[in-house]
């Protein structure tokens, strides 16, 4: 298990469903700053004409995460199946995870007094069985599609065979896995809505960076704490 | 007095010691102190907060609501996501690294067998180790104590955060140990053993260096940190201007003596001069982002303003040896203040460059309303600011506790 | 202090015990977490969201008696396996601590938010007798000689609404109805039902040039066009052109967003029409055998004039683009849409608009067809008739002169001035308002205010303390949607179905469903108000001496509790169960759809996707006879479109001319009248309203976990001229009409066009039960004037001038 995400950005309406659905889903504090998953907008302006691209995020859920590294007690560590956890009993909150972190992808729940952030769910639907996560299910436009990249006859799998994808910051070696599924047939938009130094990907191109990574970090994948 | 293995503790009445003007000033600080703590505990472990499953949990409860109007219309908690590492850690890098570097150039003095630093040893050791301590309350504060445990249980040994824990365990008692050794070494041999734990304690402090500097360099993405060159370097020279700051400050107020006086004063100057340098050469290498920021950016004026106060004005004030002592007094407090600000720069700057530009499109703003930063600060709490300003009371307390209670008057005032 | 501390200490162990629970049954080895047993009381409860007017299917986590989650429901083609924000946040209404918990009396001033708490029966009672601060049924009724139609009563949108007017207009016997109608779509229904017979449904699974003037599918969301469109814009089969002031997120998928002038969206169809007829683009087989009056209409757009040139000046938009737009559209068609839109009429030519909009996309052949405009099918549902009294002496409905014509749902504008001007050709002096809030979502709050003040008994049935509830007499708090089951109800389209809402949990506090509420509120006026009936009515009192009163009471139906002798669970059991049999049923209380052959035509596609109909089995057309022999033939689209159609207008063809209308003064064919509209001045701005992904009107507004996504609205001004005025990001600015001003922050933006002012609605509630929607942002309807478009007497929301200055 490896589990992972890809992203069809170029559907999303910014109606904000994932956002709401993680909160209510995984109880998460409130707060605008507060989200564990979020999607965040881009506002140019190109020849006089508004361009704006918007970008559902969460949690990266990096094979080579610098988060997990700066920990002092654990608390943000790898578990099994690729996940990024964090375990609020015994965060200390030295706050060096969220420094680490290259996507602003964690915060601070005050109701613990810890780091929080996505988990794909683990708790409310992985753990179940289930392979959908609350912001894939309840999306309009269906943005999101989680899967296990270990196994090549996965929808998830699929789809990247199929369409070229990026990751975000690359340069930070942090191998992540949310996949950006680059726009296919727009190019002005396609062209607009990500950095023209960005590499762009095939799935056989991906595919060894992401068992480099994997193998270097497969030994610290623990069971999960609950 | 002479061979003494043992401490002696001065006599004092209780007036004498408690009442002391030293003491009365610290009690105004602390007293700040407390009052920030006593917010902060509140605001963190006593102010509801609510999750998006409590209104199930309570329904129909005003506390609730309450707690959920805060959260929604509030200011948004008391760790801003783009922000976490605040003045607790402006102060706490401060506070330990000059506080040791105090200990760092005394024990550099001892082993020289530098006879004028070796009479001021133990003040300035008690001074500098009051410093480290304030530092570590600082951080403390700012740690969730209640899970502090988990560092004992969980050790991650890879992990900068957590050496510190080895680390100052280590080196705390070996400070106290040092300064036990210099008021009482008239033994040869436990002059040998000082020898030891001065070695070992410069190692260690070494080590603090390299694992303080670790700590933001681990951050990959903050690139202020990771390409300031030669980080430990940078934390050796800034905290030990300032180091030298105090102490001479320290040797000004008491008067000691026209030699030492003239080392710290030349010893500064020089630090001042490696500071001034090391800033003007290490934008050369800083990532742009963040250098376009502090140097021409929102954070100019700090940072102009830091260099003022650490380089320029302490410069000009110590070039020539002037004998008035209000220039060295107003250099000594320009260095004190201008490096605290240097390490706000440094810890603010570090955030100062949004990681939002995920996509190498431009900032991203994460709702339509909000208006997109360019550079991310924020004001720290009262209750933050309230401890950070506190914490000087700690290091006067401890500092003078132990120059009351310890620390042979006499050799200090005759400056023998 | 200790208590809180014990209470975040009990909230982080309520944390745990749901995640040790989740562990219990997990089905992933390799990912087993500590084993943890835990006993669990989870349940899943198919409902129907009630956020907005959708409906979308879900499913409810119960967990201990307390609704933890609610999740899409894949089974319902209309939804299409999806929650939106307020879907998901509809947890939230349920626990919204300002929920009305209690039925309560006034006992300060009106308005002044003062109530007691009673019980059900006593609220009853003092809507019969009254109280001391206000009439009840029995005075008002007794001076009134028992015109009923004297208790007006309103509506929200909801699907109690039925239920609620069964009771009001039938039992109870007023003919004062107003509902959302003419403050919502009704010239865009009205335009399209005389035009092509009917609103239709876009269909955006398969069009492939859409033109969306004003709508905005993106912000507020429509099933299934919304996941349908988004789907497949840039580049991937849907060709979009969005007309609008604004850059919108639905125009941020558009291939061209053309920021149109307000009030000219006439203009630019008309343009349209003139370039299509005068390069014969349309398609000329269908435009023979399913378009009636076409010659004329064909005159009337040449003669007028109305080329490209001359709809550039208006609307502000390049008259090669009109071209361009027009060629594209015709040689796409019939998979090319005008797209309807919904919500409120924008100018006071609205009704035209909409004409013209149909008649433009049906010369392209896209009516009844795949990938235009299609009228699909409905699944029968036995329908639930309760039987109604006759009232002798009922006087019609107040506001029938208010336009040129109004229909059963009123003209709010026109109904609320004559109550708040004193003009009603008879004393209107109750009301009762349900799930409806008009204080804040009718223009011109001041004149709705004195409305209320007007009446002297105002009965509102809600489940919030809205603005409205606040002017009310007599508070009846109604459950929230999870605690009850609601009519079943039927919805058509291409893929039809059968939903239900299912009760999630037992009503919280002490309230009821709207039916249990007019049970309650029938078994305690139906004799006395039968006693007034007869005092008044000569006839029926000979009756009674001729068949006995309790015969009469009973068999004329004036016995009110009759309406209410099954539950509504047992009716619902009834209606399936009569069509469809047990087993559909069934299926409806377990996956809260149902549709013939779901069994075997549902299929999972993907972790994502799902397929409901077959496409072969989709309801694309209606059937003609034409239609089913060219069925085998007939491959090529556009001769597809041209075949003849049995549209439900008059003539079974698409009426360009409508003769009827020139009796009451409306023109027959859309044409643009220049005196009904006007530029605005130099200086000031044309204020504009509209909708937002994350709130249902003013419904939401109270909602925390949405206003955690949005917490409040800014006005959208053009940033150059923001600049001009030195506003900036977050500025406090004031904005002020004729009627009215409003403080709120300002949001310069290029996304708006010059000239014109925009916030959102839904915000600046005046309520102080409302912990977070009290007086957070601004209130649209304080600044909107009461214009009203002629022909139905909606209002027209866009016609309304401001005047922006910082503070």
């Amino acid at each position: 298990m490896n589990f992972a995400m890809s992203l069809d950005y170029q559907s999303c309406i910014d109606c904000k469903a994932c956002e709401v659905a993680c909160k209510e889903e995984n109880g998460v504090q409130l707060g605008a700053d507060k989200q564990r998953i979020w999607v965040s907008q881009v506002e140019t302006s190109i020849f006089g004409q508004p361009f704006i691209s918007l970008h559902p995020s969460q949690c990266n859920h990096c094979l080579d995460a610098p988060c997990v590294d700066v920990c002092p007690t654990g608390a943000s560590y790898f578990a099994l199946g690729g996940l990024v956890m964090t375990d609020k009993d015994t965060c200390i909150l030295c706050k060096g995870c969220m420094e680490a972190c290259p996507y602003d992808a964690r915060f601070v729940d005050d109701t613990h007094v810890a780091v929080d952030k996505c988990s794909f769910c683990y708790e409310t639907r992985l753990v179940h069985g289930e392979m959908t996560t609350a912001c894939q299910a309840t999306c309009p436009t269906k943005v999101r599609l989680l899967g296990d990249i270990d196994d090549e006859e996965s929808d998830l799998v699929q789809l990247l065979k199929k369409r070229k994808f990026y990751v975000l910051k690359e340069e930070e070696k942090t191998v992540p896995k949310l996949f950006y599924l680059l726009p296919e047939h727009d190019d002005y938009f396609a062209m607009n809505s990500v950095s023209p130094d960005t590499n762009i990907y095939t799935w056989d191109e991906y595919k060894p960076i992401i068992e480099a990574a994997k193998a270097k970090r497969k030994p610290q994948w623990k069971t999960v704490i609950l | 007095m002479e061979n003494r293995n043992t401490l002696e503790v001065n006599k004092l009445t209780y007036k004498e010691f408690f009442l002391d003007k030293v003491m009365l000033i610290s009690y105004v600080f602390l007293a700040l102190f407390f009052f920030g703590v006593v917010e902060m505990v509140y605001e963190r472990y006593f102010l509801l907060s609510a999750t998006a499953a409590d209104a199930g949990l309570f329904p129909g409860s005003r506390a609730v609501a309450e707690a959920m109007k805060e959260a929604v219309f509030g200011n948004g908690g008391e760790v801003k996501r783009e922000a976490p590492w605040s003045l607790y850690i402006v102060n706490y890098i401060y506070m330990v690294y000059v506080g040791s570097g105090i200990i760092f150039i005394v024990a550099i003095g001892e082993l020289l067998e530098n006879k004028e630093i070796k009479n001021m040893a133990a003040a300035f050791l008690s001074l500098g180790l009051a410093m480290v301590i304030a530092g570590l309350v600082t951080i403390l504060v700012d740690l969730n104590v209640l899970n502090l445990l988990s560092m004992l249980l969980s050790p991650q040994f890879s992990s900068g955060m957590w050496l510190m824990l080895p680390l100052y365990t280590v080196y705390v008692p070996l400070v106290i140990l040092e300064i036990y050794l210099v008021l009482s070494h008239k033994d040869a041999w436990i002059k040998k053993i000082a020898y030891a734990i001065i070695i070992l304690s410069l190692l260690v402090e070494v080590i603090e260096f390299y694992v303080q500097a670790k700590l933001f360099d681990m951050n990959s993405a903050r690139h202020l940190w990771t390409t300031y060159p030669l980080l430990p370097l940078y934390f050796v020279v800034s905290s030990f201007t300032s180091s030298l700051a105090i102490m001479s400050l320290y040797v000004y107020l008491n008067k000691g003596n026209f030699m030492l006086r003239y080392i710290i004063e030349r010893a500064t100057l020089y630090f001042v001069l490696a500071l001034g340098i090391y800033e003007a050469v290490s934008y050369l290498f800083i990532d742009k982002k963040w250098a376009e920021i502090i140097l021409f950016g929102d954070f100019k004026y700090w940072f102009y303003l830091y260099v003022f106060l650490a380089v320029l004005l302490p410069l000009a004030l110590l070039f020539k040896h002037y004998m008035n002592i209000y220039f060295k007094i107003t250099a000594a407090f320009s260095i004190i203040l201008g490096t605290f600000l240097g390490k706000i720069v440094f810890v603010y700057g570090g955030n100062a460059y949004p990681m939002s530009d995920r996509f190498g499109v431009g900032f991203e703003k994460y709702f339509e309303y909000d208006e997109v930063k360019n550079v991310i600060f924020f004001m720290p709490p009262f209750s933050e600011v309230a401890i950070v300003i506190g914490s000087v009371g700690i290091v006067l307390i401890i500092f003078r506790a132990v120059d009351l209670l310890l620390l042979p008057k006499k050799l200090v005032e005759k400056g023998v | 202090m200790k208590v809180e501390l014990s209470r975040r200490k009990f909230l982080q162990g309520s944390v745990a015990l749901s995640i040790f629970g989740a562990s219990a049954v997990s089905t992933v080895p390799t990912l087993l977490a500590k084993e943890k047993k835990q006993h669990l009381s989870k349940q899943t409860i198919a409902t129907l969201c009630e956020m907005c007017v959708n409906r979308c299917a879900a499913f409810a986590t119960v967990d201990n008696g307390i609704v933890k989650k609610l999740d899409p429901n894949p089974l319902f083609p209309k939804s299409k396996n999806m929650l939106c924000a307020r879907g998901d946040a509809g947890i939230h209404a349920l626990y919204d601590p300002d929920r009305l918990k209690y039925p309560m009396i006034r006992i300060g001033e009106k308005g002044s938010g003062e109530f007691k708490r009673v019980t059900w029966d006593e609220a009853y009672e003092a809507i019969l007798n009254g109280t001391d601060k206000f009439k009840g049924f029995k005075q008002i009724l007794h001076e009134e000689k028992n015109n009923r139609s004297t208790i007006a009563y309103c509506a929200g949108e909801g699907m109690g609404e039925h239920t609620y007017k069964d009771f009001m207009g039938g039992l109870f016997g007023s003919t004062n109805f107003v509902n959302h109608a003419s403050i919502c779509l009704q010239t865009t229904i009205s335009g399209y039902a005389l035009t092509i017979g009917g609103y239709g449904k876009a269909d955006l699974e398969n069009a492939r040039y859409v033109i969306m003037a004003g709508a905005n599918r993106a912000e507020a969301i429509l099933t299934p066009d919304t996941m349908d469109m988004f789907k497949r814009t840039r580049g991937r089969g849907l060709k979009l052109i969005v007309l609008d002031p604004r850059f919108t997120n639905t125009a941020q998928h558009a291939d061209k967003w053309l920021g149109i002038k307000v009030g000219t969206d006439l203009a630019f169809v008309l343009a349209l029409t003139h370039v299509v007829i005068h390069e014969v683009l349309y398609n000329k087989e269908f435009a023979a055998k399913n378009i009636n009056g076409f010659e004329k209409y064909k005159e009337h757009i040449l003669s007028h004039n109305y080329t490209p040139a001359w709809a550039s000046k208006i609307t502000g938009i390049d008259a090669n683009d009109i071209f361009t737009i027009a060629r594209d559209f015709m040689a796409n068609a019939p998979r090319a849409i005008y797209y309807q839109g919904r919500r409120t009429a924008w100018s006071k030519q609205d009704f035209q608009l909409r004409r013209a909009q149909a008649i433009f996309t049906a010369l392209g052949g896209g009516i009844d067809i795949k990938g235009g405009i299609i009228f699909g099918k409905k699944l029968e549902l036995d329908a639930h008739i309760v039987e109604v009294p006759l009232y002798s002496g009922n006087k019609p409905r107040i506001d029938k002169n208010e336009a040129s014509y109004v229909g059963p749902n009123g003209t709010w504008i026109g109904f609320r001035n004559l109550i708040a001007e004193k003009k009603t050709p008879y004393p209107v002096r109750g009301m009762f308002v349900y799930k409806h809030n008009p204080m804040q979502s009718v223009p011109n709050i001041t004149k709705t205010r004195k409305m209320f003040e007007n009446l002297e008994l105002v009965v509102t049935i809600d489940t919030m303390p809205s603005d409205t509830v606040m002017m009310s007499d007599v508070i009846l708090p109604e459950c929230n949607y999870l605690e009850r089951e609601d009519p079943v109800k039927s919805f058509a389209g291409i893929e039809p179905a059968i939903v239900l809402r299912n009760k999630v949990i037992e009503p919280m506090y002490e309230t009821r469903a709207v039916f249990d509420i007019l049970k309650g509120l029938a078994k305690k006026v139906s004799e006395p108000l039968f006693d007034i009936t007869l005092e008044y009515d000569a006839d029926l009192r000979a009756e009674v001496a001729e068949r006995g009163r309790e015969d009469v009471y009973e068999e004329d139906m004036f016995n009110l509790n009759l309406a209410y002798e099954h539950t509504q669970e047992e009716i619902n059991k009834e209606r399936v169960v009569e069509t469809y049999g047990e087993e559909a049923y069934h299926t409806l209380k377990e996956k809260g759809v149902f549709y013939p052959h779901m069994d075997t035509y549902f299929k999972k596609i993907n972790m994502n996707e799902y397929q409901y109909y077959p496409e072969d089995k989709k309801y694309y057309s209606r059937p003609s006879k034409e239609k089913t022999e060219a069925l085998d033939s007939c491959v090529d689209e556009k001769a597809m479109a041209s075949l003849k159609k049995n549209l439900s207008t008059g003539s079974g063809k698409v009426e360009c001319c409508l003769p009827n209308l020139a009796l009451k003064g409306v023109d027959t064919m859309p044409q643009w009248r220049e005196e009904l509209y006007f530029e605005v001045q130099k200086g000031k701005f044309k204020f504009v309203t509209g909708r937002h992904a994350q709130q249902t009107q003013n419904a939401t507004s109270n909602n925390i976990m949405l206003l955690d996504v949005m917490r409040e609205n800014y006005l959208w001004i053009n940033k150059e001229q923001a600049e001009l005025k030195g506003i900036s990001h977050g500025d406090w600015v004031e904005v002020k009409s004729s009627i009215g001003a409003v403080r709120i922050k300002a949001y310069p933006t290029i996304k708006i066009i010059k000239d014109v002012v925009f916030y959102v609605h839904g915000f600046g509630s005046e309520s102080t039960g409302l912990t977070f929607g009290y007086r957070n942002g601004a209130s649209d309807n304080m600044i909107i004037e009461d214009h009203v478009e002629t022909v139905f007497g909606s209002a027209a929301m866009h016609e309304t001038v401001v005047e922006v200055t910082k503070v």
